[in-house]
């Protein structure tokens, strides 16, 4: 088993600010598989072109997410974002 | 019925004067209009090498080309002059409503030149233009002014550019506001504009813009507010405002932090645009002109020890310079703060940023209480903020280092105080960690008023909405190059956001709508511009304009000394590792930045020895006569 923290708001799922859990899952999970689940409990409807998934930071793109392979200690962020500057 | 170019106003305040000249329609089609042909002014006007703060330093107002207009978004006012905090070339903006006041009264441009005995403020009421006394203003802030002017002209509804008493007292980085709250912030032109004892400039205009081709535009007009409005972006920019971005900031290591030795923190909640809704702060959004979006703020704290306080802001910048970057999340104090700036005529990135780096230098011990009148300064320490931008203002005690900008203040200060003074050229950074952000790091270098996004704004790297991977698809091939780490294709991502955003300024869109937003493409734009002016321009055209745009304003600098040592990144971010990224792309090192300078000199077609663009370039944008000056001067590359 390895943890994941992940980080999830900023607007999805009714919760305004990011939400830090940590997570234990198989070796071997994906971001998808990770993000299946996460979303599964909070919410079941998300408008995928204004989220930011990440991984230590870096966006995962929709392509990338299945073949993701997550490692013990990673940061999951999972956030609404919007523009700005 | 006013042109769509307007003519343009030149004021002597030494010589008490003002005259009108129409505006040359080569100048149009060469350089658009704002932005653009105030960059041509200041080059034909300016001696190289003249006081940033003395008389001969021209101070240009440009309203959008388009402002006054039915185009939405089209309300940015630029002002242009040589920088005092930098030395090199500036163009600031503002929003707000200044410029289609200005297109109203029928003027596209507005040149101050020389220095008043007193203070004065202008008066412009559509063809009558008095230069009056203001020596009754002179110490007043901002707010206070603009009733105070408004009052004494009986006409609430004019529109008034105004310093605060940080442009009095020449603070390098004041700002000059436009209704109230609107800054052109950057590099000191309120500075420039109180060296010229000219306090505010007051306008009323009573007349309608006409473009070339009326229903063409309408036509045009509509499409882009219905494009804009349909970009997956525009709902949240509306309802939060630029400070809703915070968290994708923090979330990708970028929120620059404790004077950039962070990047990211746990919960930044409480300084986002977000929680400014959902807490019952934001009193009111309001629009710029012919603005769809309104995502300006106006922030109240009715309860606490800072009751009372009201403002425009926080932005984003705002939130972070005053905020993140100074270690404090307390929602209310960063308000307080934004109104202090804000009415004291002061740009919040760096007066933010110079805080910082006193606070850092503090705890360093490279400054102690003896320089700071007693008093300590603590990380978080809100009082010391507040305290330290009325000081800053008012150049009192530490605050008048602190007001000379971060990089004169560390070469006071002394000893390593020079590694944590995050500046480029003299200008403060802007808040996002470029060590995370890779196209934003090369287009800070090479920015020529220095190291911020308000010349090229590379948002779309991040690559969050569809938009934004479509854009940068466009422009590198791939989409796989939306990634802010990356290094790769940076110059490609910089050169037409370069060019864009020339063409956003001088047209007067905000930049929002065209680099943030991308419901306004250059398609769209060029279609605007050949409506509203009659002549026939393609995207190709416009963004070779903009080209024009961005190397002349390289050559300004080039005229005045720069060369390729100039560009370049703050000490900290090219010797210190993201500490919240440790990884080894975390850093903007001296060998990446030189790399991508190398790619983004060749692709414009400049000298990767010194810079400088070469006669063929500069032929091919347009300037043969500034190629002509520059190879006078031994500066043709």
């Amino acid at each position: 088993m390895i943890t994941v923290r992940v980080r999830l708001g900023g607007g999805i799922a009714g919760i305004p600010h990011v939400e830090t859990r940590d997570m234990r899952v198989e070796e071997g999970t994906r971001v998808q598989e990770l993000l299946d689940t996460v979303l599964r409990d909070v919410t079941d409807e998300i408008d995928w072109s204004s989220v930011l998934v990440a991984v230590n930071g870096r966006r995962v793109g929709d392509r990338e997410r299945s073949g993701w392979v997550l490692t013990d200690g990673d940061v999951l962020s999972i956030i609404r974002v919007m523009p700005g500057g | 019925m006013r042109t769509i170019a307007g003519d343009t106003l030149y004021v002597n305040l030494t010589e008490g004067r003002s005259w009108r000249e129409p505006v040359d329609p080569d100048l149009v089609r060469s350089y658009l209009g704002g932005r653009g042909i105030s960059a041509r002014y200041l080059w034909d006007l300016l001696r190289p090498g003249v006081d940033p703060l003395g008389p001969d330093n021209p101070l240009i107002f440009g309203a959008g080309l388009l402002s006054g207009t039915a185009a939405p978004s089209s309300g940015r006012t630029t002002v242009t002059c040589r920088s005092p905090a930098t030395g090199w070339y500036l163009k600031t903006s503002g929003g707000g409503h200044f410029g289609a006041e200005m297109k109203f009264a029928g003027y596209g441009h507005l040149v101050v030149l020389g220095r008043a005995e007193h203070p004065v403020y202008l008066w412009i009421d559509d063809d009558r233009v008095e230069i009056r006394d203001a020596r009754h203003l002179w110490g007043k802030d901002v707010r206070e002014t603009d009733l105070a002017v408004k009052r004494e002209l009986g006409d609430e509804d004019i529109q008034v550019a105004v310093i605060g008493p940080a442009g009095e007292n020449r603070v390098v980085f004041a700002s000059v506001m436009f209704s109230v709250y609107n800054a052109a912030g950057r590099g000191g032109a309120g500075a420039v504009m109180g060296a010229k004892n000219l306090k505010a400039i007051a306008v009323r205009g009573s007349g309608v813009v006409r473009p070339a081709k009326p229903a063409r535009f309408h036509e045009v007009a509509l499409a882009a507010r219905e494009s804009l409005l349909a970009d997956s972006g525009a709902a949240g920019l509306a309802m939060y405002g630029t400070s809703g971005s915070l968290n994708l900031v923090n979330e990708v290591r970028a929120l620059a932090s404790y004077n950039f030795q962070r990047s990211h923190l746990d919960d930044v909640y409480t300084i986002t645009g977000q929680y400014l809704r959902e807490k019952g702060y934001l009193k009111r959004t309001v629009a710029c002109f012919g603005c769809v979006i309104g995502c300006h703020r106006y922030s109240e704290v009715q309860q606490g020890p800072f009751a009372g306080t009201y403002t425009g802001g926080p932005e984003y910048e705002t939130f972070c310079a005053l905020g993140s970057g100074c270690g404090t999340l307390d929602t209310e104090a960063v308000i307080k703060a934004n109104e202090l700036a804000n009415i004291l005529g002061m740009d919040t990135i760096s007066a933010g940023s110079v805080i910082q780096w006193a606070m850092e230098s503090y705890e360093r011990g490279a400054i102690t209480r003896a320089d700071l009148d007693g008093r300590e300064l603590r990380w978080g320490d809100t009082e010391a903020i507040t305290d330290l931008l009325q000081k800053i203002a008012r150049r009192e005690g530490f605050g008048d280092v602190l007001a000379d900008g971060v990089k004169r203040a560390a070469e006071r200060v002394g000893g390593e105080s020079y590694k944590w003074a995050v500046h480029a050229k003299g200008l403060e950074q802007s808040r996002v960690d470029t060590r995370s952000a890779k196209a934003y790091a090369l287009a800070f270098a090479v920015n020529p008023r220095g190291a911020d996004h308000l010349h090229t704004e590379t948002f779309a790297e991040f690559g969050v909405s569809p938009e934004a991977r479509a854009l940068i698809a466009k422009i590198t091939g791939d989409e796989k190059y939306a990634n802010p780490y990356c290094n790769e294709k940076r110059a490609e991502i910089v050169r037409w956001h370069e060019d864009c955003y020339a063409v956003t300024d001088a047209l007067g869109f905000c930049a929002f709508a065209t680099t943030a937003l991308y419901g306004i493409t250059p398609a769209i734009m060029a279609e605007a511009f050949s409506a509203a002016t009659g002549y026939d321009v393609s995207e190709e055209e416009i963004m070779l304009a903009g080209r024009r745009i961005v190397t002349l304003e390289k050559c300004f600098n080039v005229r005045e000394g720069a060369t390729r040592e100039d560009d370049i990144l703050p000490w900290r971010l090219m010797n210190e590792v993201n500490p919240d990224r440790p990884e080894p792309d975390a850093i903007n090192s001296r060998e990446e930045l030189d790399r991508m300078l190398d790619e983004y000199y060749g692709l414009h077609g400049w000298s990767l020895e010194t810079s400088w663009p070469t006669r063929d370039t500069l032929e091919h944008v347009g300037l043969p006569g500034v190629a002509d000056e520059l190879e006078k001067m031994g500066r043709i590359g």
